[in-house]
């Protein structure tokens, strides 16, 4: 953490709790939050002033700012004044069976180090859907919403529980699911600095500050230019972020983006699998150096017939995850993001990967 | 109900990592309303700097002493120490109540990597010189020193250090809570004054009084806030427990510290221990029903300890009595 170089700053964020269904849609909570803060690498720990008022600001951190401190909040919060009644209504159209409770956070944050300054609004959705047999829960932006939506409300649930037995068959990763697992078995042992080991040669997992995805961003919360990392060739995630203006920024993915090479095996599947489509949690333990995944959206393949699973839980050693994955095809499809709350600070991450298959997890 | 509650405070932590430290100094000043179901939350940006800011030099002061706490054989994996003050106002209706508290709080993760065991420890106080960390050395002394010790023979009796009865308080009221047809003969919780937390989160007094009796709950009078940003929460404050016989024989096996929380599956109430006896240290499981926790605990010590565990929960010395202790690997 002594690697935080000095900076500016600055975030307005607005964010509403919606209640949704086909015919009501009732505001739950608001929050609206200015902060700033200061880091000065002083003699001793480095120190960052941080509050939501300008007053934190002493002569010295004119030189950091770049710009009028006052011009900027307003400049800030001025992006965020749109009116999110559309936006609302767009996801209650897909409130067809279940309510949903729908979280949209509007941010928008300026930093700077005196030299660089850079300026970005963001905005994503947190959309969740409770019934007995499931809990799901979708991240996107606004752009994504038409395209994530229906994949996410179009899948099936049961109420059986899922078998120890069916947790171990071949796991056949679907809809970009894969970057969940990868995310956890390859993206934050990155963030630690620990080197890959056991992923095949043909995977690549990279971290991609570009695009237009959930985590995108030219420049860090630190104001440092951001650019891709090669995780599975031993790089660490190049962005130090945070999740406001009192958090202390530290080394975490923006974009988890894997890709396969065109050697790569084919996928043949097995008579017997499962499909997984959507992940509810993940984590990573470095002193076990386990991954623990909490699947909610998963189908049982038989030959010709399918049916959906319940929730269910997964944990094993990651040497033995990473050596599981034996087949990869295809593009990287977006899966809805993750937001990842490692080391107590959340933050949104956008993820892509192909199809992959892996082994069971038991016998591999 | 509608109401209106303002906060504004300062803290200065220390947040220590692998790799480095930072000091972060923050000061706030928010409001949040309920008002017709609708909770707001809002930064109110006004200058509050400097007032009862926290001293950087006391939360350096005590990483240094934890940091000299620790032997080689521990490492630091995570740590946030923190100091800082905070006023509030609370109005609703024509009621309204104003309220200053202090805070400090340690809260550090601790590993023995060649164990592959790690132990969570939370310290409290009104002010960072009032923490004691003499609590954290059984705990750090078995992490230390986990030479395998074969699990004595069940049913035994077992001892439970301060930190483990506070985080036993507040699993065990939850359970009474979630299963109130249980019965607790022995067993009466209650929420007792703590000198540093007197206010709970609309600024109403935080009063001693029972929170279950045999019959089981008897309802939770209180509301926890810990910060605007958040709606309040009805939770029973610094909680403790009477009733408790006292312990007839001593007991040369200690539960130090919990590895993993305790967990409630309806039925039983289970935790996974570090447990140390004079010939090393072992990983066990208690797992009963919440009457049986309740039957089988022993006063053990005379001194009790707050700790910032939910609300806060006061921990003290406890045995429980003719225990059957699952060992894990």
């Amino acid at each position: 953490m002594n690697e935080i170089p000095e900076h500016f700053y600055a975030s307005v964020v607005r964010e509403e709790l919606w209640s949704v269904d086909t015919e009501n849609r009732r505001l739950l909570e608001e929050r609206r939050e200015t902060g700033f803060a200061i880091c000065r690498n002083v003699a001793g720990y480095p120190r960052i002033t941080a509050g939501d008022h300008l007053s934190i600001l002493d002569a010295d951190s004119h030189r950091l700012i770049g710009v009028d401190p006052e011009g900027l909040e307003q400049m800030l919060e001025g992006s965020l004044e749109l009116d999110q009644t559309p936006l609302i209504a767009a996801v209650s159209r897909f409130a067809i069976a279940t309510p949903l409770r729908v979280r949209v956070t509007r941010r928008a944050r300026y930093v700077s180090n005196g030299s660089v300054h850079d300026a970005q609004s963001t905005t994503f959705l947190v959309v969740t859907a409770s019934a007995p047999g499931l809990r799901r829960s979708v991240i996107c932006t606004e752009d994504e919403l038409e395209s994530h939506l229906p994949l996410f409300m179009n899948g099936g649930h049961s109420t059986h529980p899922t078998t120890l037995e069916q947790r171990d068959l071949p796991i056949l990763w679907a809809g970009g699911s894969a970057s969940v697992l990868l995310h956890e078995a390859l993206g934050h042992p990155a963030e630690r600095g620990m080197s890959p080991d056991a992923h095949p040669a043909w995977l690549s997992v990279l971290d991609r500050p570009s695009g237009a995805s959930l985590g995108s961003m030219a420049f860090d919360d630190c104001a440092v230019a951001t650019e891709e990392r090669l995780l599975s060739g031993g790089e660490s995630p190049g962005c130090l972020r945070r999740e406001s203006f009192r958090s202390d920024p530290i080394r975490r993915m923006s974009n988890l983006h894997v890709e396969v090479t065109p050697n790569a095996p084919s996928i043949e599947l097995p008579e017997r699998f499962m499909t997984v489509r959507f992940l509810g949690a993940g984590g990573f333990d470095p002193l076990t150096d386990r991954i623990r995944l909490t699947v909610t959206h998963a189908e049982l393949n038989e030959g010709e017939t399918s049916r959906h699973m319940a929730p269910f839980e997964l944990e094993y050693p990651r040497e033995r995850i990473l050596r599981s994955i034996i087949a990869g095809e295809g593009p990287p499809i977006t899966y809805p993001g993750v937001m990842c709350g490692e080391d107590g600070q959340r933050v949104p991450v956008g993820s892509a990967a192909p199809l992959l298959l892996s082994q069971s997890w038991r016998v591999s | 109900m509608n109401e209106t509650y303002r906060k504004r405070g300062v803290t200065t932590r220390l947040e220590i990592r692998a790799g480095g430290a930072v000091i972060v100094q923050t000061s706030e000043h928010g409001e949040s309303t309920i008002a017709d179901g609708v909770f707001r939350a809002r930064t109110l940006s006004s200058p509050s700097v400097g007032e009862g800011a926290g001293d950087s030099n006391a939360v350096e002061s005590m990483g240094l002493s934890l940091e000299e706490m620790i032997p080689a054989t521990v490492s630091l994996e995570r740590a946030t120490i923190l100091e800082g003050s905070a006023d509030h106002w609370w109005t609703e209706g024509d009621t309204e109540r104003s309220w200053r508290e202090n805070n400090a709080r340690l809260h550090a993760t601790l590993l023995n990597a060649d164990r592959k065991t790690r132990i969570s420890t939370n310290l409290g106080a009104a002010h960072l010189n009032q923490i004691d960390l003499t609590l954290l050395t059984p705990a750090i002394a078995a992490l230390a020193d986990m030479r395998s010790a074969s699990i004595p023979a069940s049913p035994m009796n077992l001892t439970l250090e301060n930190a483990v009865t506070a985080e036993l308080w507040a699993a065990l009221l939850e359970a009474i809570l979630r299963q109130p047809d249980s019965k607790y003969a022995t067993l009466e919780m209650r929420q007792q004054l703590c000198p540093q937390s007197t206010r709970d989160g609309r600024g109403e007094e935080i009063r001693c009084v029972p929170l279950t009796n045999a019959n089981g709950p008897l309802g939770i009078p209180n509301f926890f806030r810990p910060s605007y940003r958040v709606p309040p929460m009805r939770a029973a404050f610094h909680l403790d427990a009477v009733g408790i016989p006292t312990a007839s024989a001593p007991s040369e096996c200690s539960a130090v510290a919990t590895l993993f929380p305790f967990a409630n599956d309806g039925r039983r109430l289970s935790v996974t221990l570090l447990c140390s006896n004079p010939s090393g240290t072992f990983r066990g499981v208690v797992s009963m029903t919440p009457a049986e926790w309740a039957e089988r605990l022993r006063a053990a010590g005379e001194d009790s300890f707050w700790f910032p565990v939910d609300a806060g929960s006061y921990g003290r010395r406890l045995m429980l009595e003719g225990v059957e202790i699952q060992g894990v690997s």
